[in-house]
């Protein structure tokens, strides 16, 4: 006989289960859910708002010439506009979530879902990095223009120095976080969504 | 109304209860894990029951919904699980009625449908089931004819898994 059709065959002998009674099932219905996507919401809502408050804290130089208020006040309408898009690009996955679809489409929206918070996070990285890069630049201008080349060399040498390592270790500390979030919590949804798509080729 | 839901909800439940029972059998391999994937099934079951509308039976629904919650939501944190407790001891195979090598067999069978992965334990449980290829394929998201291949794919690699452990 076919290992599987030995299982079949005994598969619906009803008394080799425990009978939960009414009671036990209406106090298992006000337990809290543990699931992968409610911790994905969680930690998404965390990541969503140290963003959110990184951008209020950025550190805002006083502007010497109209031109550099005019540059500030279009990054920042910028910026807020693009954290508005993922909030309601996540949102909006969000809400697709439903365990009642097929496996793969559900699968597929709670990655689509962690994906436009990953996008976000990408976006507030090259954003610090930019404007970190912009600030250098800045300074190393007014240097040459103000003092002489050969002190605008030796402020790019410095501006390299602080900020090349400071971009090596936040990239390798999010590298990390992500590395340990992603084992713990996506790496489940991640291989299920691979074999499905490997049965299809 | 809420109170009319929840006990048309746990009658529903309570007859269909071993829908659960048998996905959680294909998934955990403790006691305790069955019964928190249980208890996690019944938490899903209960958020989209205001949603179901009746037009399938609530076996199928149901069904769906556990093979979701087992493939994609639940989290299995094993160190601190803390489950509605149940009275009844936990058997998972009542073997009584079997001749001592068939036990064996379907002992076997178990440990090896255990090391499949998700998906092809999802296979397996709608296979055994009875369901078409049509309602697995509808099911998994996948079409008719790869979840053909596959389920073939599955029985050939239980059978490997078998033979090296000497078993059917």
């Amino acid at each position: 006989m076919d290992g599987l059709d030995l299982l079949k065959q005994h598969w619906n002998n009803d008394d080799r289960f425990p009978k939960i009674n009414k009671e036990e099932i209406r106090h298992m219905l006000h337990q809290r859910s543990s699931s992968i996507i409610k911790w994905v919401f969680i930690i998404s809502l965390i990541e969503l708002s140290v963003g959110i408050i990184l951008g209020f804290i950025l550190p805002m130089d006083q502007k010497s010439t109209s031109f550099e208020s005019f540059l500030d006040i279009t990054f920042g309408i910028a910026f807020k506009a693009v954290i508005l898009y993922f909030i309601y690009r996540f949102f909006k996955n969000y809400r697709l979530i439903k365990n009642t679809t097929n496996t793969k489409t559900l699968l597929k929206t709670i990655l689509k879902t962690r994906q436009s918070v990953d996008n976000y996070i990408k976006f507030n990285i090259y954003f610090v990095i930019f404007y970190g890069a912009l600030a250098g630049l800045k300074e190393i201008v007014t240097t040459i223009i103000n003092k002489s080349v050969a002190e605008g060399i030796i402020m790019t040498f410095l501006v390299l120095i602080v900020f090349t390592p400071v971009i090596l270790i936040v990239t390798y500390l999010l590298k990390r976080y992500y590395h340990i979030l992603y084992r713990r919590l996506i790496n489940k949804l991640d291989n299920n969504y691979e074999e499905l798509n490997r049965i299809e080729k | 109304m809420t109170k009319h839901l929840e006990s048309s909800f746990i009658n529903l439940l309570e007859e269909n209860q071993n829908i659960l029972h048998k996905i959680c059998s294909l998934y955990t391999e403790d006691n305790e894990t069955h019964k928190d994937l249980f208890q996690e099934m019944v938490i899903q079951l209960w958020r989209s029951y205001p949603n179901f509308k009746g037009d399938s039976k609530f076996s199928t629904w149901a069904y769906r919904v556990c093979l979701n919650t087992a493939i994609s939501l639940y989290r299995n944190k094993k160190k601190n699980i803390t489950t509605v407790e149940w009275d009844s001891s936990f058997h998972r195979i009542r073997y009584e009625e079997y001749n001592p090598e068939e036990e064996e067999k379907l002992k076997f069978l178990y440990t090896a449908v255990r090391q499949l992965n998700d998906i092809e334990k999802a296979l397996v449980y709608l296979y055994v089931e009875d369901k078409d290829y049509q309602e697995i394929a509808a099911s998994l998201g996948i079409t008719e004819g790869n979840a053909r291949v596959k389920m073939n794919r599955i029985k050939t690699k239980l059978k490997a898994i078998l033979n090296k452990k000497g078993g059917i």
